[in-house]
């Protein structure tokens, strides 16, 4: 692009061509005000404060949104610029409140500072009617319209950046005003809050800091929920988290959160934490001192081990940090001598690792986030990414919006993003391998597969070629119900577009097909050649936001750190040099595994980290009475928990925002989070309580910081080689990170894959282990919804559950009508493990013959319902298909 | 939907909405979301959209809708104090003040669910008005608007039928020019013409060359016709239908356009069936490359005329297209290169090419078709030749009403024009060798209208005018306003001039979109009446004796 010179207050300055004024003065160091301007928004030129004068042309001009032309002389400062500019905003304070002093605003709105600067006081003209009702529609959001200045930030971010486009600018003249459908909890309003982030005056003013103050101080942390990694600041005031903000330089979030990173913080100081160790007596708890509790777990532990070590099982947590989990598998390995260790991965992702490996020697995701933009084509599937990586959705829906990116979604469910889909196809629950196969087939037989990257960098093309050919369009319309056409279509679109990239969650890997079905997706990228360049790609979607780490830190019964093989010599012998302990060479239990075995007495201790597997595992009523079939549990978390209930000793750890530490998000990036509070009471970080659990069962894991912890993961995991806090404190890396000069990894797999060549797999379609049928004619199907997370430990804690405080099962409105339930009435849902008693909520998202309820809500435990067949490869349980029936409940008057 | 807001323009959301406005006689939410659903629009645009047009209802109302135009002619015929008696008496409907009404004229408009009548505001009081039924004074099945008749002034009819009957020669005529000629005279003729585009302002040649070469390009007809300051569009559409259509596909022609759109006001269901019919009569004579429809819009769009309809074809809102235009120019606001253009212009193009360009210049090329209205006996749309004087005009239309004194006209449109009866011997032609682009409105303005008011009426109605996307279009108009109501009150300074001149020249150097126009009639007002705006200020003394001190 050409350059142009342009003289702003006497100084030239030279300027891209494309440039806007306002580019320019700033290049000159001049400052003109501005009300509707952000860099992360096309400008806009709404409000018309930043007016400048141009002396060539002799007209005001608007800095913010018109282009710099060659020789313009531009005066920031003049009589006449003032004057124009005073008058706008005399505008503007006519229609708007003199309420300042009682605004939250206050000291940091824009249009207060500006009438400060520019020496505006009381407008003498008197007010232009603007009263509108103040609106507290959600718990989140306090809107009062009556002070909004018309700057539309709000209907722009939600547009242009949040991609929900839930507000629009409503009205003309006067009265236009932004406005959402209804209130802003019936319309599609996310409730991100990034439009309060943007607001420059007390229009939208955030509920939960309000009447908090000024904070004193902020602390750069990494979210505490899903996998995605938002950086933030948590904003303090007299040792309390008052609020949260958006904005860390450099932080993959820019400056979106979803509702529950925003305002999902409350939990931290709820009442109900755990202040101190607490010990069960006759059945009952009891507060205990840390060296009674030390002392109860250690005799609990050694009692269990004098059975063997592998009667012991431990729990970590994929909450925790790096530093924490990698502690945790190694006091399992070294201080209790057993792999009888793992996480909840294995209820998430464990095919992906276990897939994906198999096919490209790794388990991770192997693009980036910035690659969304890039991509041509995004294929979405079993993933309703809206609800469960709201950030991620958000790229995605601003790629499309973009106009250079299409998007595929093949998901039962017609979700969120199916809005901004070039194609939706709605296949049946448990059906993935056939749609896959049959795209591969429709790709092959169509000439559209890369044949190049086949021949140079795979290998078993031909099996898996023949394997795909049964799978003709009408087959896969059999299977999956999708019309022959639209798979086609969708198909070469997926082929044909130069860079396709795959994005998927646990719709792919909850089932006992799951690591089929990550082996057949991973089969259509290589077949296309969309893997290892910019805006291609196999990238599962993680769900917690430490799960990578704790994977990579080896908190996994076959992995130790860096997934080196337990059962590999090679691999021990370098640990056990390393830990200066023997390792024991049988690989460990899965999560799964291990309730059985407690069930069976094989197991007859456990150490559990910050999970709560009565509310998370399938078939709960099994998991509880495994539990109670325990010599000793304890159980390490904030709360007491439905699995810390079941405790003989619960040890009070320290919350996210409580410790520092790092987190591995789902695109392999290792990021610092610093502490910002002190635990309350008693409560410690997990690591400093594992080192002295470990003291006390003569274990030797004493470290100064959890940065000397990362100094040891890094010299002993090849991935995390380079990776150190002090590089950490300026931003996040993307292992493989090698060494101190590596850059980190944005694209894995680029010239070869870590296995070497790329190899295909054929797999076969093979139904859900259980169908529907007479006497349970529903497909049960469950997941997460946006406001709240997991087993709802955290997220019922905070003010997301004054929002959302119970659960439902969502049906079809065909299916209710034919059995007579209305929306909002109760049912039981019931399926041949157990019934749970919920809410009825009738929706079109569900197609007819499926049901979804979330997994959030301990009382109406959906886990009581799902199918606990597992995986033969990754061992991961059913979660996404069961056999149920809806009856309704008789309502007593 | 794209990042800048736009939507496909086959989505139709404007004619989805104003349909069900029409079924049901409002929108409300679960329009709103049946709409989303159907056109995979996010609803927030739909609301958005469906709420920036007075047309539009955004709430459950009352069977019966009462609107009383307030547009400038009916304004200074009484309509305000019309609706203050009927909001004071009891009754059994809602009444609102309707901004832009299909046809140029004055009427009151009741509505039941979809059957509309109109009557004439003039000379109305509320008690005709009848609180159980629509009954109201002088109407009928038919329209109640009184066009009359007089020597030289070629007087329009609304939907006049006698001219259908030359649709059909104008099909073959065009059929007959296309054998003989093509595209080429067109182009020839056009470029030598000054036919002027009043949907631009630009002369139309100018706006035929700009269009880039690039791409299927779309021409549009705006015919209009609730465009407060020029309603001659639709009447003309009406009275020359062939000769409207013939222009538009010689236009399409010379510029090898893919798509021609013709815009005419959603309420005007009859003008919409007559152009389609018409178009159907030409459908075999028009090259098969052209996609030709009407198309049914909002008769106000409050926004700059260019801008709002882009917005409305598009799918955008009025202030993301505002916005558009102020960022990366007009002419990015199309999706296709796109040459918009009113009837008139459209309609000479076929005369030249049916009479001859030079024939067309000596007896057709000194005539102008507008309004007249204000205090004068029989308002009406006249055709004159540009050597008309406005005293002339006067006669033609009656004179003034009953023993008005007439102190001045107000002409509304481009430019805004205020000329004190001393200067009615001033002919059109003379006024237009300097603005060669008007159109308009002419309001003959008696002293019995204080100006004082008079310009406030103006900034309310400049007010409504806008989309509200930019703060000098958004709240100008009510802070000038403010003061001009001070100054009513008696509460004025001398400064408060100085305030209002200096404010309605900012509105129009910085609005986002080319909007200041009627503001710019206020500080014509007050260099010309700036003595009755001093005798408010200085003596207390209100000349037309409507404000009380």
């Amino acid at each position: 692009l050409a350059k142009i010179q342009v003289l702003v207050d006497g100084k030239r300055v030279s300027v891209m061509s494309g440039s806007t004024i306002l580019d320019a003065v700033k290049k000159a160091g001049s400052e003109v005000p501005t009300l509707c301007h952000n860099p992360i928004l096309e400008p806009s030129g709404h409000c018309r404060i930043c007016l400048v004068e141009d002396l060539t042309s002799n007209k005001l001009l608007t800095a913010c949104n018109t282009r710099a032309e060659e020789g313009m002389v531009i005066n920031t400062q003049t009589e006449r610029v003032h004057s124009a500019r005073k008058k706008i905003l005399r505008m503007l304070l006519l229609n708007h409140p003199e309420a300042c002093v009682v605004c939250e605003k206050n000291n940091s709105c824009t249009l207060k500072e500006l009438a400060s600067n520019y020496g505006i006081s009381l407008v003498s003209t008197g007010k232009v009617g603007n009263l509108h009702p103040i609106v507290d529609a959600n718990p989140f959001i306090h809107r009062d319209l009556t002070k909004c200045i018309g700057c539309q930030m709000c209907v722009r971010v939600c547009r242009e950046v949040q991609g929900a486009c839930a507000i629009g600018f409503s009205g003309f003249g006067t009265s236009a005003r932004p406005a959402t459908l209804g209130d802003m909890a019936s319309s599609d309003c996310e409730l991100c809050g990034l439009c309060v982030s943007i607001c420059p005056v007390g229009a939208l003013i955030e509920k939960p800091s309000k009447h908090h103050g000024t904070p004193e101080r902020k602390s750069k942390v990494v979210c505490p929920y899903c996998g995605v990694g938002c950086q933030m600041f948590v904003m303090v005031k007299s040792g309390r988290i008052i609020g949260v903000e958006a904005g860390v330089p450099g932080s993959v979030n820019a400056r979106s959160l979803c509702v529950k990173g925003r305002y999902g913080f409350g939990f931290v100081s709820h009442p109900e934490r755990l202040k101190k160790p607490l010990i069960k007596e006759d059945g009952e708890f009891r507060e205990a001192t840390w060296e009674e509790a030390i002392d109860r777990v250690v005799s609990g532990l050694r009692q269990a081990k004098r059975l063997g070590p592998q009667a012991i099982g431990v729990l970590s947590s994929a909450k925790a940090t790096n530093e924490e989990n990698y502690l945790i598998q190694k006091f399992a390995r070294v201080v209790l001598g057993t792999n009888n260790i793992d996480h909840c991965a294995r209820l998430c992702h464990a095919p992906s690792v276990t897939g994906l490996a198999q096919s490209f020697g790794s388990g991770a995701m192997t693009n980036s986030y910035d690659d969304i933009k890039r991509a041509r084509v995004i294929l979405i599937t079993g993933t309703n990414t809206s609800e469960n990586h709201p950030v991620i959705a958000q790229m995605i829906k601003t790629a499309v919006l973009s106009g250079k990116t299409k998007l595929i979604v093949v998901d039962p469910r017609d979700i969120k993003l199916a809005r901004f889909a070039e194609i939706f196809l709605q296949p049946r629950p448990g059906t993935d391998v056939a749609w896959l196969n049959g795209f591969a087939r429709v790709i092959i037989t169509e000439g559209l597969m890369d044949e190049k990257f086949i021949r140079e960098r795979t290998e078993s093309f031909d099996e898996f070629s023949r394997s795909v050919m049964p799978y003709t369009p009408e087959v896969v319309q059999k299977i999956c119900g999708i019309p022959p056409q639209e798979l086609k279509r969708a198909a070469r679109l997926y082929a044909k577009s130069g860079a396709s990239a795959i994005f998927y969650a646990m719709g792919i890997t909850q089932h006992t097909s799951g690591t089929d079905n990550v082996k057949a997706i991973a089969n259509l990228a290589m077949l296309t050649g969309n893997i290892g360049r910019p805006g291609t790609g196999v990238n599962p979607l993680r769900g917690q936001n430490n799960v990578q780490g704790a994977c990579d830190m080896g908190a996994l019964p076959v992995s130790l750190p860096g997934y080196k093989r337990v059962d590999e010599k090679e691999a021990r012998v370098k640990f056990e040099k390393a830990w200066g302990a023997t390792i024991p060479e049988e690989p460990g239990l899965t999560v799964v595994e291990m309730m059985k075995a407690a069930e069976s007495g094989k197991i007859r201790a456990m150490y559990i980290v910050g999970e709560n597997p009565v509310v998370t595992d399938p078939d709960s009523e099994h998991v509880k009475s495994a539990l109670k079939k325990l010599d000793f549990l304890v159980v390490q978390d904030i709360f007491l928990t439905e699995t810390a209930e079941l405790a003989d000793v619960v040890l009070p750890g320290a919350a996210a925002f409580e410790k520092t530490g790092t987190y591995t998000n789902t695109e392999r990036r290792v990021q610092l989070s610093m502490k910002a509070v002190d635990p309350p009471g008693e409560a410690k970080s997990d690591m400093d309580i594992i080192s002295e659990l470990a003291g006390a069962l003569n274990g030797d894991m004493k470290y100064e910081s959890p940065s000397e912890v990362m100094e040891e993961i890094s010299l002993l995991v090849p991935s995390y080689g380079g990776i150190s806090y002090s590089r950490l404190e300026k931003s996040g890396i993307q292992w493989p990170c090698p060494n101190t000069g590596h850059p980190g990894t944005k694209i894995l797999h680029e010239k070869e894959f870590t296995r070497g060549k790329g190899k295909f797999h054929a797999v076969e379609f093979a139904d859900p282990a259980e169908l529907p049928d007479k006497r349970y004619p529903f497909v049960l199907t469950t997941g997460r919804i946006l406001f709240h997370y997991h087993s709802g430990s955290m997220s019922r804690r905070s003010v997301l559950a004054k929002h959302i405080s119970g659960g439902w099962v969502e049906i079809n409105p065909q299916d209710a009508r034919r059995i007579g339930i209305k929306d909002g009435s109760k049912v039981k849902v019931v399926s041949r493990r157990g019934k749970v008693s919920t809410k009825a909520r009738i929706s079109s998202r569900s197609p007819r013959g499926v049901v979804f309820m979330s997994f959030h809500f301990a009382e109406e435990a959906v886990n009581a319902l799902v199918n606990p067949a597992l995986d033969k490869e990754s061992k991961i349980p059913e979660f996404k298909v069961c056999a149920v029936r809806i009856e309704p409940e008789v309502q007593i008057e | 939907l794209s990042r800048s807001g736009e939507i496909s323009m086959d989505s139709n959301l404007i004619e989805k909405l104003m349909q069900e406005n029409e079924k049901k006689g409002y929108i409300d939410d679960s329009s709103v979301e049946r709409i989303s659903r159907a056109l995979q629009i996010p609803p927030s645009r739909v609301f958005a959209i469906a709420s920036e047009f007075p047309s539009l209802l955004i709430s459950r109302r009352k069977p019966l809708l009462l609107e009383i135009c307030h547009g400038p002619a009916c304004a200074l015929s009484g309509a305000s104090s019309l609706l203050e008696a009927l909001r004071s008496s009891k009754n059994n409907y809602e009444t609102r003040p309707l901004i832009g009404s299909p046809y140029w004229h004055n009427p009151i408009m009741a509505e039941l669910r979809g059957a509309r009548e109109r009557v004439s505001v003039q000379g109305l009081s509320h008690k005709d008005v009848s609180v159980e039924e629509i009954r109201l004074k002088g109407s009928s099945k038919s329209f109640a608007i009184p066009y009359s008749v007089k020597k030289r002034a070629r007087i329009v009819n609304p939907l006049g039928r006698r001219y259908a009957t030359s649709v059909h020669s104008g099909a073959v005529d065009f059929k007959k020019f296309l054998s003989t000629d093509g595209s080429g005279k067109v182009l020839k003729a056009l470029k030598g013409s000054r036919i002027q585009n009043r949907a631009t302002g630009r002369a139309l040649a100018r706006d035929i060359q700009e269009i880039p070469p690039v791409g299927d390009r779309t021409v549009i007809c705006d015919v209009g016709g609730g465009e407060l300051e020029n309603s001659t569009g639709c009447v003309i559409a009406a009275l020359a239908p062939a000769e409207l259509i013939c222009g538009i596909f010689l236009v399409s022609m010379a510029l090898d356009a893919k798509e021609v759109i013709i815009v005419v006001p959603f309420e005007d269901k009859e003008l919409e069936q007559y152009l389609s019919s018409v178009l159907l009569d030409f459908e075999k004579y028009i090259p098969s490359s052209i996609e030709a429809k009407v198309l049914s819009l909002p008769s106000h769009i409050p926004c700059e005329r260019e801008i709002g309809l882009a917005s409305v074809i598009n799918g955008m809102t009025l202030s993301e297209a505002a916005a558009k235009a102020g960022r990366d120019g007009m002419n990015t606001l199309w999706r296709n290169p796109t040459l918009l253009c009113d009837p008139e212009a459209f309609i000479k193009v076929s005369r030249i090419l049916s009479e001859g360009e030079d024939q067309y210049r000596a007896i057709l090329g000194g005539t102008a078709v507008f309004s007249v209205g204000g205090k004068i006996k029989k308002p009406c749309i006249v055709e004159v030749p540009l050597s008309c004087t406005f005293d002339e005009i006067l006669k033609m239309v009656g004179g003034p009403l009953m023993d008005s004194k007439l102190k001045a006209v107000q002409i509304v449109g481009l430019p805004s024009i205020l000329l004190p009866a001393s200067e009615f011997k001033r002919s059109l032609k003379n006024l237009l060798s300097r603005h060669p682009n008007w159109y308009g409105q002419i309001l003959f303005i008696d002293h019995g209208t204080c100006m004082v008011r008079w310009s406030s009426y103006l900034a309310w109605l400049a007010s409504l005018s806008c989309c509200g996307a930019c703060t000098p279009g958004r709240l100008g108009p009510s802070y000038i306003t403010n003061i001009l109501e001070g100054i009513s009150k008696g509460e004025g300074s001398l400064e408060d001039l100085e305030e209002l001149t200096s404010t309605i020249e900012l509105i129009e150097e910085t609005s986002l979109c080319p909007q200041g126009r009627l503001a710019r009639v206020i500080s014509n007002t007050i260099s010309r009446f700036g003595k009755e705006f001093k005798e408010h200020i200085e003596e207390g003394k209100c000349e037309a004796g409507v404000c009380h001190f």
